[in-house]
């Protein structure tokens, strides 16, 4: 609000100018800077999450650990982690290349970017209920320890946010066909990356602070 | 949910007749007079057709102005519920001494301890806070509305629909008896197997999203949405203490979610992030509400001491004295806020050097403080100090508050704190500084800005009489309770057994005629409010600044119109007002333009109505039900944003309309 | 959030640009770049543990830990592009006091429950640092 285009002077020419009189539309200029500040939140959210998981996650209570699954096998298989790492990024990237396109106004284009970026989202989302599937199988549930309470949840949380990302990219898809790159969709897809940008972050921090240093111990 | 338990009916789940507690007289008349009370109010709406106004008007209004008002009205009634609780308490304590049991059994009254303090924070304190903060801010920015009106909605109905589940659960079922931070493992699944910690779960984690939501909003809004010229350091202290308390909500109610998450988590499903079993800690989850307990402290706080800021500036004819500092302190406060959080659980043997930090950054906490405290005093010496209602506020607040920030103290030396944790001195320190700064500051800014809402003043008298019986019921209540925790009485105790001879009981018969005079302080509240509308044409207000104030809300009309400012203001000094005033504005009377406003939603109830059946369905264990109604919730989220039709322009001739009724009404002044 | 009021569709998607510049958009060649580091400090952080790490336990926690927070940083700069003049500074500023929090959180928890183990003696089995 620090533009003023014009400004109304006093009757006697002297007092300062009071008020503007001319209208200015700020239809959504807080958008991207509200939905920032809900990020935020969700960051400290996950902050929660990974305290809890600092304090309890060494907690195996004789069950399952990182290194050992009670089967002779890992818990924490490397190579799927590093998969679903790749794929993040990539997302990340693409999601990129549509706001890109989006920028320039290219509906197709953008569309096309946005469905891959949701695709890669499933493809991950695939992986992860394969690999906690197979923990349910060898026994390892939330309910064996406080390591594995701790750890589902934080994977869950996560899981549930590329989740939403999918659902919320296939509706914008349905409102930008509706009604085109307006102003009203663009900030949502402003949002929608950013959203998207901040999933692979928190999985960056899951990969190295729980995967990665897990195997450690 | 062990395994032995009989199978749930599909629909009601685990809702049975026996959970409606009518063995319990003092609940079913409770209950009659709740359900005499709304069947009247139906009535009433019905019989004047007032259900259309108040849907239109009031339910589904993003006009941040009704929300604010609607916040505060909301936050009264709770404050009744909450007074009856500590009323109830008193009693007990008063009577259950020598052998005798009081007259209420241990499970009612866990209860009623636990219900009077979560009433209290997040249904009495918040709203209030939050419905000042929406009402105030807007107008002092020079802005037309907040940066998300809809949400602004939304917020308020999540909060209502906590505040319903809490009173829902009087009548249906229990409440939890786990004391206001519901701490395991005793509110875990094997001590509390009942629904009373579920209703506490259910219903924090809604006013908890309802809170973080405001609490965008409003950050956004300050951030945003200032007038031109209205710089940082040109702010009014509420609105900076308002932007404090909202990063301090935005930063800190998350780790409250989290929380209560894995709570409900563990009963639910039977993890084990706080049983004391399969690797499990309990005091995991004394952390975590912690971290978010703290800066909640001072997101109730803050608010408070901007209001008094306002009004010793006000009131005492002069400019804020120290405003730099202020703004300095209010900053200082809320980082410091963030590291103090362990000095709640000082006793819970993490040691001497963490004991000792933690301790040492609660004292230093002291020091913005004082330097607020200081500031007041240097603002009123040498002014016109009128002692009107909001001022008697202020200087009550000034004296109880020194002693509340002086038992804080106190209880910050670790070493101290391990005589006086969880002891009645505890609970004499808090309600020092929530009664003595919050209350206070809210009836301070309920007299002080109830003539920009609605255009008349209330009555002076009935708000003096409520500021001598709320200052003096609360010492008279209080010392005695400072007195016998120092004796070493604990918190929450039912019934005493006095082996030591001391007659502690005498303590306890003041503090509960206290109790009783501090409740005469809330009737003349009421009856303030009550004669005032009735006198209303008497205490008309036309000029739109009663109080010859200094901020921006009082150059508009009283109560504003929709759009608040017909031209967007530009600010030069600190006192927006005062400057105007000083420097001869001239209200402009004509190039009105049409004016951008945002539409009303039924979104926001619609929502929080399904989330408040959802959170039911899951408290009683009616998996269909709860499944029915969150389909049916994300269904509405989704349709809503479907719906690119959300603002419409108020014309130029209703704007000139507006403002012509305002210019004769000032002619009249003369 | 109306679409009624934008008629003139061109002007206002480029006053829109304006007003959402900095954050969620980027040139490609800012996300290649960011494409580029992120790829290889992650590769960096897996190929560690797989050779088993530098020397000690915490040694190579610590050089995780500088990854990680490498990574985060540049996933801010080259995909987000959360700088100082986006938003007029805001972003920045919210970041910043996010960042402080999650480190006062973080480190206060770790810091609490390691002296609460000490001083409690938790039961067999349950010592959140085992080997150390």
């Amino acid at each position: 609000m620090t533009t003023t285009t014009t400004l109304s002077h006093a009757k006697d020419g002297e007092a300062p100018v009071f008020y503007l009189t001319e209208e200015h539309d700020h239809d959504g200029h807080s958008t991207v800077i509200g939905f920032w500040i809900f990020l935020m939140s969700d960051v400290l959210l996950f902050c929660g999450l990974f305290a809890i998981y600092a304090w309890l996650g060494g907690h195996y209570a004789n069950g399952p650990s990182p290194l050992d699954d009670g089967h002779g096998g890992q818990l924490f298989h490397l190579p799927v982690v590093a998969v679903n790492t790749v794929i993040m990024l990539a997302s990340s990237f693409i999601c990129a290349l549509a706001m890109v396109e989006t920028r320039k106004g290219n509906v197709g284009p953008a569309l096309k970017w946005f469905g891959l970026t949701a695709l890669f989202g499933v493809a991950f989302l695939y992986n992860q209920v394969t690999e906690y599937g197979h923990m349910a199988e060898i026994g390892a549930t939330y309910q064996t320890s406080a390591f594995l309470s701790c750890f589902i949840t934080l994977i869950i949380a996560h899981s549930f946010h590329v989740l939403t990302g999918i659902v919320w990219v296939a509706i914008l898809a349905v409102q930008v066909l509706q009604h085109g790159l307006n102003p009203a969709n663009e900030r949502r897809a402003v949002c929608f990356s950013m959203f998207w940008n901040f999933i692979d972050i928190t999985w960056v921090c899951v990969f190295i602070f729980v995967y990665l240093m897990g195997v450690l111990r | 949910m062990s395994p032995d338990t009989p199978p749930l009916d599909p629909i009601f789940g685990r809702l049975t007749l026996d959970a409606i507690p009518y063995q319990e007289p003092i609940l079913v008349v409770t209950f009659a007079v709740v359900a005499l009370a709304g069947i009247f109010a139906v009535g009433a709406l019905t019989y004047f057709r007032l259900w259309g106004y108040l849907w239109r008007e009031w339910i589904t209004s993003v006009d941040h102005k009704r929300i604010g008002i609607m916040y505060i009205v909301l936050a009264i009634i709770m404050l009744v519920r909450g007074f009856a609780d500590a009323i109830m308490m008193r009693l007990q304590q008063a009577i259950a001494f020598n052998g005798s049991e009081g007259y209420l059994p241990a499970h009612h009254y866990d209860q009623i301890f636990t219900a009077h303090g979560v009433i209290m924070i997040f249904f009495v304190a918040t709203p209030l806070i939050v419905g000042v903060m929406n009402f105030v801010i807007p107008l002092q920015i020079g802005a037309r509305d907040v940066s998300f009106p809809y949400l602004n909605n939304l917020g308020f109905w999540l909060t209502a629909v906590a505040a319903i589940l809490v009173n829902v659960s009087l009548f249906v079922g229990e409440f939890s008896q786990g004391g206001w931070v519901g701490e395991p493992p005793l509110t875990g699944a094997e001590a509390s197997p009942g629904v009373g910690v579920d209703y506490y779960l259910w219903a924090l984690q809604i006013s908890g999203l309802g809170t973080i939501i405001g609490g965008i909003n409003l950050l956004a809004t300050i951030i945003k949405m200032r007038a031109p010229g209205l710089t940082f350091m040109k702010l009014p202290i509420f609105c900076w203490t308002s932007l404090c308390v909202n990063a301090l909500i935005v930063l800190s109610f998350p780790f409250l979610t989290i929380a209560v998450t894995l709570l409900t988590l563990d009963r639910l499903f039977g993890t084990h992030f706080f049983t004391a079993d399969f690797g499990g800690n309990p005091m995991a989850y004394v952390n975590l509400v912690w971290i978010w307990g703290h800066p909640e402290v001072y997101i109730l706080i803050l608010p408070a001491l901007g209001v008094y800021s306002e009004v010793a500036a006000v009131f005492s004819g002069k400019r804020l004295f120290g405003y730099t500092s202020m703004v300095y302190a209010t900053v200082s406060i809320t980082v410091i806020g963030f590291v103090v959080w362990l000095h709640h659980f000082f006793t819970m043997g993490s040691g001497a050097s963490v004991n000792g930090f933690f301790g040492l950054m609660t004292a230093l906490i002291a020091i913005p403080t004082g330097v607020k405290v200081y500031n007041w005093l240097f603002t009123m010496y040498r002014g016109r100090v009128r002692f009107e209602v909001p001022m008697m506020w202020t200087i009550s607040f000034m004296l109880t508050f020194l002693l509340g920030g002086l038992t804080g103290v106190l209880c910050s030396i670790p070493a101290a704190d391990f005589q006086l944790h969880n002891s009645l001195f505890l609970v004499g320190h808090f309600h020092n500084v929530a009664i003595g700064a919050i209350v206070f500051a809210m009836m301070a800014a309920i007299d002080y800005w109830f003539p920009k809402a609605f255009g008349f003043r209330l009555e002076p008298f009935w708000g003096k009489l409520s500021v001598w019986f709320w200052t003096v019921g609360f010492f008279v209540a209080f010392l005695p309770i400072y007195v016998a925790g120092l004796s070493g009485v604990t918190r929450r105790t039912r019934v005493f057994d006095d082996p030591s001879e001391q007659n502690l009981q005498i303590l306890f018969v003041i503090a509960a005629i206290g109790a009783f005079i501090a409740l005469l302080g809330v009737v003349f509240f009421l009856v303030q409010l009550f004669v005032s509308i009735r006198n209303r044409e008497a205490l008309r207000d036309t000029t739109g600044d009663p109080w010859n104030a200094r901020t921006l809300e009082w150059s508009t009309s009283s109560p504003p119109p929709e759009y608040n400012f017909a031209f967007t203001p530009v600010v030069h000094d600190v006192d927006a007002w005062a400057d105007m005033k000083a420097r001869g504005y001239s209200r402009p009377s004509e190039g009105f333009k049409p004016i951008h406003m945002p539409r009303n939603t039924a979104t926001g109830i619609v929502a929080s109505v399904l989330l408040l059946i959802f959170s039911f369905a899951v408290i009683w264990y009616m998996w269909l039900v709860a499944g029915v109604s969150f389909a049916l919730l994300l269904l509405v989220l989704i349709g809503h944003t479907f719906n690119y039709n959300r603002s419409f322009h108020i014309p130029a001739d209703v704007v000139a309309r507006t403002e012509s009724e305002r210019t004769r009404l000032l002619a009249q002044q003369g | 959030m109306s679409n009624d009021s934008h008629a003139g569709h061109a002007d206002a998607h480029a006053q829109e640009h304006a007003d959402v510049d900095g954050l969620g958009y980027g040139s490609l060649q800012s996300y290649q770049v960011g494409l580029g580091l992120a790829a290889l400090l992650s590769a960096l952080a897996f190929g560690l543990v797989a050779i088993g790490g530098i020397g000690s336990i915490q040694a190579t926690a610590i050089v995780l830990l500088a990854i990680a927070i490498a990574r985060v940083v540049v996933h801010l700069v080259y995909f987000l592009r959360v700088k100082s003049s986006a938003e007029g500074g805001w972003t920045m500023v919210t970041t910043v006091f996010t960042l402080m929090v999650v480190v006062i959180a973080m480190v206060g928890s770790i810091w609490i429950m390691l002296h609460q183990e000490i001083n409690m003696m938790p039961a067999p089995g349950t010592e959140t640092f085992r080997g150390q």
